[in-house]
């Protein structure tokens, strides 16, 4: 009955790490909204619905995007990003000093503050649990922090990071789950269990949790700003459809609906009783091109032998065919962020000026024919298999045909198509990127010859060596001119078609304010409550 | 035995009336005309069509029903008419596919485990008794999970899952007529298996059989737009009932005819299935031919 | 029929145990490899092989098989793949719910299937007798994940009388309980509905030209009594074993209602699982569910063949 959420979708829609209450001049879409202001009164229980079960509460091991929704309520980090996207300290007492060969890294943090158990919070505990991340069976973090080779304890107030090699994206690294601070009692209490009952620095502390029901959260007593918050409780429920999240924000079941369908948009906008939270997503969608994975991720990088694969021209006649206006009007109403690089204009790091590659069908044309492959030139799609990536794969379907590419659409299960993706076992595939704070951690992946995701295959010497130098490189300056360069070359190899970034909208009820949505698109709730009554 | 030509004389006159009771019943009837016009729509769909199912116009987005666009247009602007006509095929095909294929593979089951018993009938039965221990549609939403989203294994999951029901009407049916004294007989007289199977056997059971398969068409349809609303089933842009169902549920409030029209289709569908099914019972049923 | 009983539980023991061979080996044929599902966007090598580490899914099948059916039998169906909550208390705090779902659409069943049965038969080959007749046809023949997307436009979107979807415990909230729970009990209940009154008017018709009807009406007893005590209870019984047969689909109802309403039960759980390979939990969804399903068809055969030896059990299926 539905849209499986387990599917691009998770990727796509639920996604992203991010967004950003687009500071005016770097909205893309259309005029994003802010959350309501206001006094709020104290007291309240908040109900949240999430588009998607939320995995175990482990910092080391949760995998989805909503469990971090509901660990911003619960796990504070050492780093946190503010409206604009820039790092700002959150349990560190200031930014990380680097040394000048970048190989140790010192971080400040805070005194004076507890976990949720009243234990004291330090830099023992600190590297308690960047060690646990980096160390745990199953980590998931152990990737994202990859480069740190030694956590070591400078007194109470300090730690100091041994890297392998310079490595810029760490800051950013520790903005996210892997600056998560678990509490070292209860560690000692439940290890590797420690999922069932968290315990971080936070502004509320975990209660309870049904499966597939209900996340239960309660207003801590020990939070170092407890002042500033006013809700007593706040309830995460997994509600999957989007049309059921609308119809319980409606009756008032919920106060808050995470990830609105651009459909829905404007129904709710023209509804005197609730708002619309709008921001745009720092990560990206796409078509993966399958150019050199022929026989599994990684090296020895083999063609395909598909036309698309062969003949770079026929992958920039594709994208000539392809609309990315029309494919977002037609299918979003116009409200996501046509786009063609993996930086989102909502990032720091987006890349200015940058040109797409326009919608030109006679272009498109005349290369297919100076290919002198006869068409209809067939193209296989991978989408999920929900209604909203089935139109998309539709679209583009109807769009590519112009320029004489016989688009088949095969929607298929996420699970099944990661499989295919892993094993090269495709054309093109529509997926994209949640996105990351840092630009390495939205590019190095999947377009470095040697990235864990490089499902297109690709392997281009100029790519690799941009993307580690900006790696390398400490001046955000210079690392911005690498990016720069790396995703011009980036869009004339087309191991990726970028094709827009998603704007995210947060439905909720016009009573609720103080509501945070940007950054890493999470619902931040620390100081959001119910308005005030008036005068 | 020594009078072949009388049973098909009696054979013959028992069709002529067993033809005038069926048509005595509007309801039945009526069911069955709907049937095959249903079946003709789907194989003439090219022609009835006043638009090409797939055919995108942005312009006419969601547009209303009435117009040039009777059942209205969907949200990428395509004819929602043409793709209820379309959509026949993929239900049709997969309700009839499906049960022939059931048949093929339960009746010849049935048949040694009732006709044989001995050593096959509990290993039949027990292979019956396994698949029937799974709910009809947890089994067909397994298999077509296994064998991946599209028409033929969504065809295929809904066959297999169909299989055991027949397996117990035949086997059923073949132990009764194996009692019967004319099967008795033939048998005293030395007559071999396959002449007594395909003589005397295979002719009864094709009532009861007639009568789970509309049971099992309409089932198989409902089937297929489930596994295609789960996004398990066809493949687009190739449209299905279910398909459309599944679309248009994000399209509930601005445009529900697109919810409506697929399902109603279905609804029609199915009913002159049960309908035919309904009439052939009562018309075949033993108890009614004396 | 003791002997009978024991060779009967016998069969139903090595159906359930092919069954869980079937579910096992059927999970494993899923395409897609649950350590990549579960990976999320982190998928590198190393947190992959931990993850199959983890849950032993680099183990010889065989070895595998024999690790969770032994846990099984103890009642121990394992951890959620994604979750890492213990599957038994999954299940636990979902069976409640689809019960109570199952419980309420069969009283939808009863409620206005028998009676209707019943009048059309007392009225047979009337106005009465064919427009319940009629009704019950359409019950048979509407898909229920299309009514109830109907209704919920309908009585939810447009008429906002009962809520599209969700659900609250009874014990938290009693009235929102069964509010959220008419429109899926009546959904799942329709085609039931349609059964239970076409068996209930065909029993009844049957019965009501019994001799020891005829004998009771010579008697002199009034219509009412005839139809009430004599009739009815007989054709009860045979309505009840049908019922009873009918759980399969009660629970292939359920699949589909519980994703239309948004019901957190057993239905939905296995379709999600599906959806995640989720291995562990489809396991233990679908072997109870099957265990429950072949329990109940032993029930009803032991119960048929004791009210009524001679009859053949015949297809229970869908």
């Amino acid at each position: 009955m539905t849209k499986h959420r387990l599917s691009l979708a998770t990727l796509a829609v639920a996604a992203l790490l991010g967004a950003a209450c687009s500071p005016v001049g770097q909205d893309g879409g259309g005029g994003t909204e802010d959350p309501r202001t206001g006094q709020a009164r104290k007291g309240g229980d908040l109900v949240v619905a999430l588009s998607e079960e939320p995995d175990r509460l482990d910092p080391s091991l949760a995998r989805t995007f909503v469990g971090r929704i509901v660990f911003s309520s619960i796990c504070e980090k050492l780093y946190d990003v503010d409206e604009n996207l820039e790092v700002v300290p959150q349990l560190a007492a200031d930014l990380p000093d680097v040394s000048d060969d970048g190989l140790t890294v010192r971080i400040p943090v805070r005194e004076g503050i507890t976990f949720n158990d009243g234990t004291n919070f330090d830099a023992e505990a600190v590297k308690r649990s960047l060690d646990r991340h980096r160390e745990i069976s199953g980590s998931a973090r152990a990737s994202e922090i990859a480069p740190i080779e030694e956590v070591r304890v400078v007194d109470d107030t300090t730690v100091e990071i041994g890297l392998s090699e310079p490595f810029a994206p760490l800051t950013a690294a520790l903005a996210d789950r892997a600056g998560m601070i678990m509490s070292p009692a209860q560690l000692d209490k439940l290890g590797e269990n420690f999922a069932d009952e968290p315990v971080c620095v936070g502004p509320f502390s975990f209660a309870e949790r049904k499966a597939q029901d209900r996340i239960v959260v309660t207003k801590s007593e020990h939070y170092y700003d407890a002042g500033k918050v006013n809700l007593d409780r706040v309830v995460y429920r997994t509600i999957a459809e989007p049309n059921v999240r609308l119809s319980n924000l409606r009756s008032g079941d919920i106060h808050v609906a995470e990830d609105v369908a651009p459909t829905d948009v404007a129904t709710i906008q023209n509804d005197a009783n609730f708002q619309v939270v709008e921001t745009t997503s720092i990560g990206y969608q796409g078509i993966t091109v399958n150019i050199g994975n022929g026989d599994g991720v990684g090296p020895p990088f083999t063609k395909p032998g598909t036309p698309l694969a062969s003949e770079e021209k026929l992958r920039e006649a594709f994208e000539l065919s392809l609309d990315r206006d029309a494919l977002n009007k037609i299918v979003f109403d116009g409200r996501h962020t046509p786009g063609c690089t993996p930086l989102s204009p909502a990032s720091p790091w987006a890349v200015e000026g940058f040109e797409c590659t326009p919608h030109d069908v006679e272009a498109a044309k005349r290369l297919v024919r100076e290919s002198g492959i006869p068409t209809p030139i067939p193209v296989e799609l991978i989408t999920a298999n929900n209604a909203e990536e089935v139109r998309v794969g539709e679209v583009i379907q109807s769009m590519a045909k112009e320029a004489g590419f016989a688009v088949t659409v095969r929607p298929t299960e996420f699970a099944a198509a990661l499989d295919e993706a892993e094993a090269g076992n495709f054309d093109t595939f529509r997926i994209g990127w949640s996105g990351r704070i840092d630009a390495d951690q939205n590019v190095h992946q999947f377009q470095h010859s040697s990235g864990s995701l490089n499902w297109a295959g690709t392997n281009d010497a100029d790519i690799d060596r941009l993307l580690d130098e900006a790696r390398a490189a400490q001046s955000t300056e210079e690392r911005k001119e690498l990016y720069r360069q790396a995703v011009e070359r980036a869009s004339e190899v087309r191991g990726i078609i970028y094709l827009y970034h998603e704007n995210l909208f947060l439905g909720a009820a016009q009573e609720i304010v103080g509501l945070e949505y940007f950054g890493d698109g999470l619902i931040r709730v620390t100081n959001a409550g119910f308005a005030a009554e008036q005068g | 035995m020594s009078a072949p030509i009388e049973v098909v004389g009696w054979r013959t006159r028992r069709r002529v009336r067993l033809r005038q009771r069926f048509l005595r019943r509007p309801p039945a009837v009526a069911g069955l005309a709907f049937a095959i016009t249903a079946i003709l729509i789907a194989l003439l769909a090219p022609l009835v069509a006043p638009y090409s199912p797939d055919a995108q116009n942005f312009g006419a987005a969601l547009a209303q029903p009435g117009g040039p666009h009777l059942l209205g247009t969907d949200e990428l602007g395509r004819d929602v008419l043409s793709r209820v006509i379309w959509g026949a095929r993929a239900s049709i095909q997969a309700g009839v596919v499906a049960t022939l294929l059931a048949m093929a593979v339960a009746v010849p089951l049935g048949l040694i485990a009732g006709y044989f018993r001995g050593g096959w009938d509990p290993v039949i039965m027990r292979f019956t008794d396994l698949l029937l221990s799974f709910p009809f549609l947890v089994l067909a939403v397994g298999l077509a999970a296994i064998l991946g989203p599209s028409l033929t294994n969504a065809t295929l999951a809904l066959g297999i899952a169909a299989v055991p029901a027949f397996v117990r009407v035949t086997r059923g049916e073949v132990l009764g007529l194996r009692e019967e004294d004319y099967v008795v007989a033939a048998v005293a007289d030395g007559a071999t298996d396959r002449v007594v199977i395909t003589r005397h056997i295979l002719p009864n059971t094709v009532s009861p059989l007639l009568v789970q398969a509309t049971v099992t068409i309409p089932t198989a349809i409902i089937g297929e737009s489930l596994l295609s609303f789960l996004g398990l089933g066809v493949q687009p842009p190739t449209p299905s009932w279910g398909v459309m169902l599944s679309s248009a549920q994000s399209f509930i409030t601005q445009a529900p005819w697109l919810a409506l029209f697929p399902g109603i289709a279905i609804f029609l569908t199915t009913l002159s299935f049960n309908l035919l099914g309904d009439g052939l019972r009562d018309v075949l049923d033993p108890k009614a031919l004396t | 029929m003791g002997r009978y009983l024991l060779r009967r539980a016998g069969a139903s023991l090595v159906v359930l145990f092919l069954a869980a061979v079937v579910v096992f080996a059927g999970v494993r044929a899923l395409p897609g490899d649950p350590a990549l599902a579960l990976a999320g966007e982190e998928r590198d090598p190393e947190s992959l092989a931990a993850i199959r580490a983890k849950y032993g899914l680099d183990e010889p099948i065989l070895v595998q098989f024999w690790n969770w059916l032994t846990l099984a039998l103890q009642g121990d169906f394992g951890e959620s793949i994604r979750t890492g909550i213990d599957v038994t208390d999954i299940l636990l705090s979902k069976l409640p719910i689809t019960i109570e779902l199952s419980v309420l659409s069969v009283l939808v069943a009863v409620v206005l299937g028998i009676p209707a049965g019943v009048l059309a038969a007392v009225k047979k080959d009337t106005w009465i007798d064919h427009t319940s007749s009629g009704i019950a046809l359409f019950g048979l023949s509407i898909p229920n994940f299309w009514l109830g997307l109907m209704l919920i436009l309908g009585l939810a979107i447009y008429f906002p009388i009962f809520p599209a979807s969700g659900y609250v415990s009874p014990l938290e909230d009693p009235i929102g309980n069964l509010m959220r729970m008419v429109l899926p009990a009546f959904v799942l209940g329709t085609a039931f509905t349609a059964v239970v009154m076409r068996q209930m008017r065909s029993a009844m018709v049957e019965s009501l030209t019994a001799d020891y009807i005829r004998t009771a009406r010579s008697k002199g007893l009034g219509e009412f009594t005839v139809v009430a005590s004599h009739a009815m209870r007989n054709s009860l019984i045979t309505v009840t074993t049908v019922v009873g047969l009918q759980l399969g689909a009660l629970i292939s109802g359920a699949v589909v209602t519980e994703q239309i309403f948004v019901i957190p039960g057993f239905g939905k759980l296995i379709v999600d699982a599906v959806f995640q390979r989720d291995f562990p939990v489809i396991q233990g969804a679908i072997i109870v569910t099957t265990a429950g399903y072949i329990l109940v068809n032993f029930v009803v055969d032991i119960v048929y063949s004791l009210l009524n030896p001679r009859i053949r059990i015949t297809g229970a299926a869908t």
